[in-house]
């Protein structure tokens, strides 16, 4: 089986169980759980997207270890052409769920881990890519979810607690996964850049999600309380995939096999390791992912406009068409990203984005998702975040008074159904969220730093000034 | 640089119950182990941990004998198994010579 469908994919996750707490409980089924199961059906439509012969080229690769068709989160980009197709799934998963892909930082975590892996061989004599090619292979051939954990607790980091002869024993805390809880596998990477000294954070490592010893306290917020007591999820404004659910990974001594360690000690990689993911992600990330949202949420927007009948207001149309500029701004970079990038480092046949590219477009849209997510609340208006449930449209004492209150160009039920869903972007969890996602922005701002020739642009500029250099 | 089914790095697990063959999973290599040590070191089967379901494990080369709590028929003990190579990312396979072994056993 190189393809899993989205009921293979479902049917693999209800024996599934991962140790993981939410909101005061221990789950013990994924799908029982309101906000579980809206991860885990986000999860699963991703499957579906690979099903969809429209969406082959975008969704499904060919792997480099085999030559079968595999799915795109599974597949190790080898081109330009593998890198846009990369992004574009980006795009078209966000678009599809309005949440995130839970694949998606499993996918750029294997991308750097094949390149840096790689390297370390070459230099160090080391086995590290040879079993990562073996667990990839592995991974592609079952089809396996697999999410991406890079963000430490600064206190905890994730470290090796013991080697053995068959496999290191480590402990630790990573934050912010997302949808770690209804994957089959999560690759861990290190933190950030490691010194001399710090070797035993030095740590690259695939493990099962249910492996004893690994337990997932998930994020708990007015969102999850909201679609756990609800009487109908059809009132909530992303009603089958929520919002971006993610949880604190424990690591309490767990065990891992060598054949999963893809880097354990080796502080000089670390930085490399991470910096790829980076690139790789800031460009799928920032660049298309949140693209997808801005596509939803224009959207919404549109038909709140339309619903009032303000759509032909000149400020409206402005307002909207400046959603558009700084969404469309982010995903060409992501293009641009996407075309620029090479084979990094030479001889591995392993493709990274361009670096700045990617960073522009995760810089862009962290500070024009919250230009978008603002139109949209002015334009919707107040009710994005006043409105009352769906329900009481139908109480035989409040319905028509809401409906007599709400109604406009179209009826109430219908503005009100836009209003949670713009409540939902503007009001929720994906501002912060985007600002976050692949790295906060003053990352981006040193990278920009890193990367910028500013003594040629200062050259360029004195040359047409006619000013010699000192 | 494709690589062969034999270099897959894949390992084939047998397992039994009170002595009778009852299926055989494909894992990536090193799952025997990883599922040894969680039997043996956190007494937990894979899926099973922090549940109440304490297990006893020992090991002898490549072969694991591992003892589950409490009576229970075949059919429980294979569907607890099923699961727990399932979740420790093992699926059962009909192909290739086994070369670990899990045999379990209900506890009295």
């Amino acid at each position: 089986m190189a393809l899993k469908t989205a009921k293979e994919y479902l049917d693999s996750i209800k024996k599934m169980k991962p140790r993981v707490y939410i909101g005061g409980k221990w789950v013990t089924n994924l799908l029982e759980n309101p906000v579980t199961k809206s991860m885990v059906m986000a999860n699963s439509a991703i499957y579906g997207l690979a099903e969809d012969p429209a969406h082959k080229e975008v969704m499904v690769g060919t792997s480099h270890l085999t030559g079968e068709p595999v799915n795109r989160n599974l597949n190790v980009a080898r081109n330009i052409h593998d890198l846009d197709m990369r992004q574009e799934m980006a795009l078209l998963t966000s678009q599809t769920v309005g949440t995130c892909n839970y694949r998606c930082v499993g996918c750029d975590a294997l991308n750097s881990l094949a390149s840096t892996t790689w390297e370390m061989d070459q230099a160090l004599g080391t086995k590290y890519n040879e079993r990562f090619n073996k667990w990839l292979a592995y991974a592609q051939a079952n089809d396996l979810a697999v999410s991406g954990a890079q963000q430490d607790d600064i206190d905890t980091f994730v470290h090796l607690v013991e080697k053995r002869d068959d496999g290191i024993v480590v402990r630790g805390i990573k934050v912010s996964q997302s949808g770690a809880i209804g994957s089959h596998e999560t690759l861990v990477l290190p933190g950030g850049s490691l010194k001399e000294g710090e070797e035993k954070f030095a740590l690259a490592f695939a493990v099962q999600n249910s492996v004893p010893g690994l337990s997932y306290i998930c994020q708990y917020n007015a969102y999850s309380a909201e679609r756990e007591f609800c009487d109908n999820e059809d009132e909530l404004g992303n009603p089958l995939y929520g919002q971006r659910e993610t949880s604190t990974m424990y690591f309490d001594n767990v065990f891992i096999p060598w054949e999963r360690v893809f880097l354990c000690g080796e502080t000089k990689y670390c930085g490399k390791m991470v910096t790829r993911f980076a690139k790789a992600h800031r460009m799928n990330c920032g660049g298309a992912c949140k693209v997808g949202f801005a596509d939803l949420i224009i959207g919404g927007t549109m038909m709140a406009a339309e619903y009032i009948g303000v759509e032909k207001i000149p400020h409206i149309q402005e307002k909207i068409i400046d959603m558009v500029r700084y969404s469309e701004t982010s995903h060409a970079c992501a293009i641009a990203a996407a075309m620029r990038g090479r084979e990094e480092p030479k001889g591995s046949g392993v493709f990274l984005p361009d670096d700045l590219f990617g960073n522009a477009a995760k810089l862009n849209i962290a500070h024009g998702f919250w230009e978008i997510i603002k139109n949209a609340g002015d334009i919707g208006g107040g009710l994005v975040v006043t409105a009352p449930r769906l329900k009481d449209l139908d109480d035989p004492e409040v319905g028509p008074v809401l409906k007599k209150a709400f109604g406009a160009a179209a009826p109430a039920d219908k503005r009100m159904k836009v209003a949670k869903f713009l409540q939902h972007w503007a009001a929720g969890l994906h501002g912060v969220g985007t600002w976050h996602g692949a790295g906060a922005p003053q990352g981006q701002r040193f990278m920009f730093t890193l990367l910028t020739d500013f003594e040629a642009k200062k050259k360029l500029a004195k040359k047409l000034m006619g000013m010699k250099d000192e | 640089m494709a690589l062969k089914s034999n270099e897959r790095g894949v390992e084939i697990i047998a397992v039994s119950i009170d002595g009778k063959a009852c299926g055989t999973y494909e894992g990536l290599a090193g799952t025997f182990v990883g599922f040894a040590d969680s039997c043996i070191r956190m007494k937990a089967l894979p899926g099973f941990y922090r549940v109440g379901l304490t297990v006893e494990g020992e090991l002898k080369g490549r072969s694991l004998r591992l003892v589950l709590p409490e009576k229970r028929t075949q059919a429980e003990l294979i569907e607890i198994i099923d699961i727990s190579l399932l979740n420790i990312v093992a699926f059962p396979c009909t192909e290739g010579e086994a070369e670990c072994f899990i045999e379990v056993k209900s506890g009295n």
